[in-house]
């Protein structure tokens, strides 16, 4: 359940003391939202948790520039954090590709992997590639609609604009999806 | 803009068609409670968002609980380093020096064995040299390595060595630790390397190529992690970071050379990482 802003704003003022237990209690409060997030854009768990530590770490090291008083806000600059991060491992990615058979040996695997976790696995990094291809705004909606479950006023708070532009970017987002994955020769 | 996308009440039909199929229902469901109309758009969008229900993951506990661990020690660390700006001012005419180093070091075994250990062992878990719980980790290093049964297990212990080195180098850069910690780190790391090396090419000369094996995978997956590190490492302690990153070359080139010559390994030169080189500055 949702704490009432001034409890937030009250956690971050002691979180910003280094304060213990109001750090860890903001934690656990937001990362699940961020895990997921990260999640959404990047295929391997390896990669989404070191991603989500080096979120944490750096709102740590930033804690004091934080001007956030409720949740959104926080969750506002914590999402804000993870899209920095994730444009740097992206940008490294491209320096460094990682080599096929490298990849394919961090897929998150149980061995051997049955057939129905190989689809499913398959059929996630095909939507996430075609995340890929909609623009910043549309993919900030349709995450924060399906992975983070956030309802159209929360959604519209967090990307930073009306119900209607929101309800207009998530139809042409659906829109876009719906031909990037019905396409026969699919995403790359 | 289609006319479509301008329609308020198709959008809520969307939305509420999406969240419905994202939970499982029937498509069919949804489209009998909407105007005819809406049915081929709504029929054309929706199964995307069932697909879409499926990308985002939820952090496994053991992560969760691991992060927290490690938040928290930073955030202690945090605690300390902003309690000893002013602390350090007041007393260091009297305080700091060897004799409360060794003080320190005495209190922590003390603490060891009053708390049982396991806490303890825990919270030194994300510590950087400079915490008193360092001492822990190093320790209970030592004493992993003591246990360990064979030439092959010391060459494992040695890997994690280089693993948990790796960790503290990012934390100490990610926390802007001083240079003279990630300098100690950095010396630790090429200390740990470098015995691994030896003793894997000792046991590849006795028949065992395993270990060097493992040795080479542990260089390079270091060196990976270092190029990573040396581009977000500020510019004081980049230099450390590709001093580190050359003398783990030369071990990689140590484990290959070996292992293209006949009596691979026989003929070892122990590389000593001196400090100085690591530091920038001789001693």
């Amino acid at each position: 359940m949702r704490q009432a802003p001034e409890d937030v704003a009250a956690l971050i003022h002691r979180a910003k003391a280094y304060d213990q237990a109001a750090f860890a209690e903001l934690y656990r409060k937001t990362v699940g939202p961020v895990y997921r997030y990260l999640s959404a854009r990047v295929a391997r768990v390896e990669e989404a948790e070191e991603l989500t530590q080096d979120v944490f770490l750096a709102a740590l090291n930033g804690i004091q520039s934080l001007r956030a008083e409720d949740e959104a806000a926080l969750m506002s600059w914590l999402f804000q954090i993870a899209r920095n991060k994730l444009a740097d491992s992206l940008r490294r990615r491209y320096r460094q590709p990682v080599a096929p058979l490298e990849e394919a040996e961090d897929m998150p695997t149980e061995q051997p992997r049955p057939d129905e976790a190989a689809e499913a696995w398959e059929e996630q990094t095909e939507v996430r590639q075609a995340l890929d291809h909609l623009t910043s705004e549309q993919r900030e909606v349709i995450i924060c609609k399906y992975v983070l479950g956030y309802d159209n006023s929360q959604t519209a708070k967090q990307v930073g604009k009306n119900v209607n532009a929101v309800n207009q970017l998530h139809h042409r987002a659906l829109a876009s999806l719906h031909r990037l994955l019905s396409r026969p020769e699919k995403v790359s | 803009m289609t006319t479509w996308e301008s329609n308020a009440s198709f959008a809520a039909a969307l939305d509420a068609c999406c969240q419905r199929v994202k939970n499982g229902e029937p498509l069919e469901d949804c489209l009998a409670d909407y105007p005819a109309a809406y049915h081929s758009e709504l029929t054309r969008l929706v199964p995307v968002a069932g697909r879409l229900a499926k990308v985002g993951q939820d952090p496994t506990p053991a992560f969760q609980a691991r992060l927290e661990r490690q938040l928290l020690t930073a955030v202690a660390e945090e605690q300390r380093r902003q309690r000893v700006g002013w602390l350090s001012r007041l007393l260091s005419s009297f305080l700091l020096g060897p004799v409360a180093r060794i003080a320190t070091i005495v209190a922590v075994v003390f603490v060891i064995i009053i708390a049982g250990g396991y806490g303890v062992v825990n919270a030194s878990d994300n510590t950087l040299p400079g915490n008193p719980l360092y001492y822990v980790k190093v320790v209970r290093e030592s004493a992993a390595m003591a246990l360990a049964r064979d030439g092959s297990a010391k060459v494992g212990v040695n890997a994690n060595q280089i693993a948990e080195r790796g960790h503290e180098l990012k934390l100490a850069i990610q926390l802007r630790a001083s240079p003279r910690t990630v300098q100690s780190v950095a010396l630790r790391l090429a200390q740990a390397t470098n015995q691994m090396v030896n003793l894997a090419l000792e046991l590849r000369t006795n028949g065992n190529p395993q270990p060097a094996n493992r040795a080479l995978a542990t260089i390079r997956t270091m060196q990976q992690r270092l190029d990573v590190l040396i581009g977000q490492a500020s510019p004081a302690d980049r230099p450390t970071l590709e001093r580190l990153r050359a003398f783990l070359s030369q071990e990689e080139q140590r484990l290959e050379t070996s292992s293209r010559q006949p009596g691979a390994g026989r003929s070892l030169t122990p590389l000593r990482p001196a400090q100085g080189k690591l530091s920038g500055h001789s001693k």
